[in-house]
């Protein structure tokens, strides 16, 4: 009986062991103005992987960075370090390896994936057959503009939604219906999510701007209550952040503005939304362009246009274009009057009707976003706050939410 | 009787002695153990090694001797040696077997050896490109101030100089005459124009003879894992540790070695166990600027992309332009839309189509590549992993390896 309980103990602890070592690795990182070098040894440490620099060296990283988050999926605490310390970083973990180069550029060591996008091409050309405005004629002189396929379009928009200044370039070459990308997983991942994205009927959000959203909900929902004395506003931001239990991220100009400038603040029962809010008007108060967001999950501060939303929503708007079409149609007047109108929603532009309404409209309320459409999909970008009021502005055209 | 098979016996034996040091002179192999050695101390020992004598006639007080050379190589034929040597040095080495010396030249001298004339009929390769102009070139009439129409053979002979890097050597392009190839050049030369020629018409493509040896010069690299993190991180550390057990021979050109301090230069890649010799070797090219290939069966350190190489693999595009013929023709919008697409395979470039994506994607993974179409066949030229990455771009387009591919 006593052999049979230690053989049972020494198997559960067998299997307790398999689990331990099943369980991913996950990463801390805590630089409050160390040199960029400091969180990429720290991600070498944690997740066993070492660095490899491309067109840099170690030496490139000695700007200060701020950048402070617990138990981080290993490509998330890329990302984030990608952000702080202004130069690229692609992880790749099952080479073991974290590739450090300069934003924008290739760093090596990406895989090509061709992507199938026949159907979503297809509802293009049925958007084009459908409401494509007419053919413009070019002006004398002015040469024709090469025309572009569906699957080329879409190209565009991928490109253009996926951006990011800290990230690799996503260049795509079309071939058919097929767009190909050399990129890491996890710019595969963000190509994938936003093509499944545009193929749903009602279309949806993207993981980044969800997990915006559960930043903030978690920073509105947490009060606080402590006093800073001559702290360094970065380390008072993480504060805040680290109370509520979300990382936080400065970008490069923010970081070496930030660390070395010192600030008394009180708060009492406040939510940490409203705590990072009064700090934050601090830095205002000196004239500081800032911009605040999410990366990973994590709060963001960037300066100088450092930071943009990298979040997005897309928003299904066939069922709006039949509206304006008929609504178009009502206003038509017969024959040639003085002051009638003869037109139509393709004559009008099409998608470029909503696309360029909402785009005048949110810039109206100060907030820049970018818009693109493709066929009967429109694609907001910009951080929650500005997707809300993009859905709002499109409830005010006649949009209406897709019913779950 | 007796005597007859005695006799008999004794005169074979003399033609098998006589013979004897002539045949372990041929098989004579050499080991070239020079990483950093001098180039006059390395052309000392290869003369001992051969029994030869080192005569530098005019290089005697020339400074190049002093220069230093890196090669590692084991049980390598002679010229094999010379050549490597040679290239490291950026001097010529002529084994002269007859005097049994070892002489140095300038390599931009005209090579001893005569060239020889050689015609290729060219016709398959014509009608290949004459079909594959019909059914996807360009249409329309050719811009105004285009004074270049090749023909077929033309446009053939254009590209065998690109692929084969033909200009950079004596002997001119070529001469195309009717559907004819014309060349004069050195044998080897001529059969790397055979090579290409026979793949060009070949169903599938199918890859150079050089670039097999770079694959299993490469293999070699794979096998090899060890943990090393050179002091200081010298670099010369590391390049010993990287190939000192490698089976293959290496040596780094004298384009690399003409710009290397090897007692100063560092680098900041280190080995790993989990790693293999060939992975270090990738990243330290691609943190030094430096390429990697095989040529005439060594492995190779340049600093300048595939010069004198032959590695390249020629792709059969023909079923994947059909495939996107039929596409683009889904593509196709009604007539009189704005952002619409009236077009077709032909008119968005045939197989330009596939090449500028595969060149856009093989610079996003890293790589410079060389990239040469002729009619239906694509010719990528560069060493395996730039091939490797190729055929994924391909097949991520909807390629497919055919089974008549020659791999």
């Amino acid at each position: 009986m006593k052999k049979l309980a230690a053989i049972c103990a020494v198997l559960a602890l067998v299997a307790v062991m398999a689990q331990a070592q099943d369980e991913p690795k996950t990463v801390s990182l805590a630089v409050y103005g160390q040199n960029g070098s400091t969180a990429v040894s720290e991600i070498e440490k944690s997740l066993g992987v070492h660095a490899k620099y491309v067109d840099v060296d170690s030496g490139d990283l000695d700007m200060p960075c701020v950048v402070a988050a617990k138990d981080l999926p290993g490509e998330d605490a890329a990302s984030l370090a990608s952000f702080a310390t202004g130069f690229n970083l692609q992880l790749e973990g099952d080479r073991g390896v974290l590739r450090v180069g300069l934003p924008g550029e290739s760093v090596g060591g990406g895989s090509v994936k061709g992507y199938d996008v026949s159907v979503l091409a297809g509802m293009y050309v049925e958007y084009v057959n459908n409401w494509g405005a007419p053919k413009r004629a070019p002006a004398k002189g002015e040469e024709p503009e090469p025309e572009l396929t569906a699957a080329e379009h879409l190209a565009n928009l991928i490109e253009d939604a996926l951006y990011d200044l800290w990230d690799e370039e996503y260049a795509a070459s079309v071939v058919g219906d097929r767009v190909l990308f050399t990129l890491h997983a996890a710019g595969h991942r963000r190509v994938r999510e936003l093509l499944d994205i545009l193929l749903k009927e009602k279309g949806g959000e993207s993981t980044a701007l969800q997990r915006e959203r559960s930043m903030m909900e978690k920073l509105k929902s947490t009060k606080l209550t402590t006093e800073y004395e001559a702290t360094p506003i970065s380390s008072v931001l993480a504060g805040i952040c680290m109370q509520a239990g979300v990382g936080l991220v400065l970008g490069p100009n923010a970081a070496a503005e930030c660390v070395d400038y010192h600030v008394k603040l009180s708060f009492e029962d406040t939510t940490c939304w409203d705590a990072l809010q009064k700090t934050l008007d601090v830095l205002r108060e000196e004239d500081m362009e800032i911009q605040t967001g999410a990366r990973a999950g994590a709060f963001a501060l960037g300066l100088d246009g450092e930071l943009s939303g990298n979040g997005y929503r897309v928003f299904p708007i066939a069922d709006l274009l039949k509206k304006l079409n008929a609504s178009y149609e009502r206003q038509r007047t017969k024959g040639d009057k003085e002051d009638g109108y003869s037109g139509g929603l393709r004559e009008e532009g099409g998608n470029r009707v909503v696309v360029d309404a909402l785009y005048d409209l949110l810039e109206a309320t100060g907030r820049s976003a970018d818009c693109f459409v493709y066929g009967d999909r429109l694609l907001v970008r910009g951080s929650a706050d500005t997707i809300d009021a993009a859905m709002e502005i499109l409830e005010q055209m006649g949009w209406e939410k897709p019913k779950d | 009787m007796n005597r007859c098979v005695m006799s008999g016996l004794l005169a074979l034996l003399l033609v098998v002695f006589a013979h004897a040091p002539a045949g372990a002179e041929a098989s004579k192999k050499v080991n070239c153990v020079y990483p950093g050695e001098a180039l006059s101390s390395a052309l000392t020992d290869l003369a001992t090694q051969l029994g030869y004598e080192f005569n530098p006639a005019d290089y005697e007080d020339s400074l190049d001797l002093d220069e230093s050379i890196w090669v590692l190589a084991k049980d390598v034929e002679p010229e094999m040696a010379a050549r490597m040597i040679g290239a490291s040095g950026g001097i010529r080495v002529n084994l002269d077997a007859h005097n049994r010396r070892i002489t140095l030249a300038d390599p931009e001298d005209e090579v001893i050896a005569a060239p020889r004339v050689r015609g290729f009929d060219a016709a398959p390769h014509c009608k290949q490109y004459l079909e594959y102009q019909n059914k996807y070139g360009r249409k329309g009439a050719a811009e105004p101030n285009q004074l270049y129409q090749p023909t077929a053979t033309e446009e053939l002979r254009d590209a065998v100089g690109e692929i084969l890097r033909l200009e950079e050597t004596e002997g001119g392009a070529g001469s195309a005459i009717g559907k004819r190839l014309v060349y004069t050049r050195s044998s080897i030369e001529l059969d790397q124009i055979a090579e290409l020629l026979r793949l060009l018409d070949a169903v599938g493509g199918g890859e150079s003879n050089a670039l097999s040896v770079d694959r299993k010069n490469r293999e070699t690299l794979r096998k090899l894992h060890s943990t090393f993190q050179p002091a200081d991180g010298l670099l010369s550390a590391l390049l010993y540790q990287l190939f000192k057990d490698c089976t293959a021979p290496v040596y780094v050109d004298s384009s690399i070695m003409s710009g290397l301090d090897l007692q100063y230069d560092s680098t900041e890649i280190t080995l790993h166990e989990d790693e293999s010799h060939y992975d270090a070797l990738q990243a330290l090219a691609r943190e030094q600027y430096w390429t990697v290939d095989s040529v005439g069966g060594a492995l190779r350190l340049n600093q300048q992309d595939y010069e004198g190489g032959a590695s390249y693999r020629v792709f059969d595009a023909g079923q994947l332009l059909a495939d996107l013929d039929k596409q683009y023709a889904e593509l196709k919008t009604e007539d009189d839309v704005q952002d619409g697409f009236h077009g077709d395979l032909r008119s968005q470039g045939g197989i330009e189509v596939i090449s500028d994506a595969l060149e856009l994607q093989l610079e996003a993974a890293g790589h410079s590549p060389l990239i040469r179409t002729f009619g239906s066949r694509l010719v990528v030229v560069g060493g395996v992993d730039v091939m490797d990455s190729a055929v994924e771009v391909l097949l991520a387009m909807g390629w497919k390896e055919s089974e008549g591919e020659q791999k």
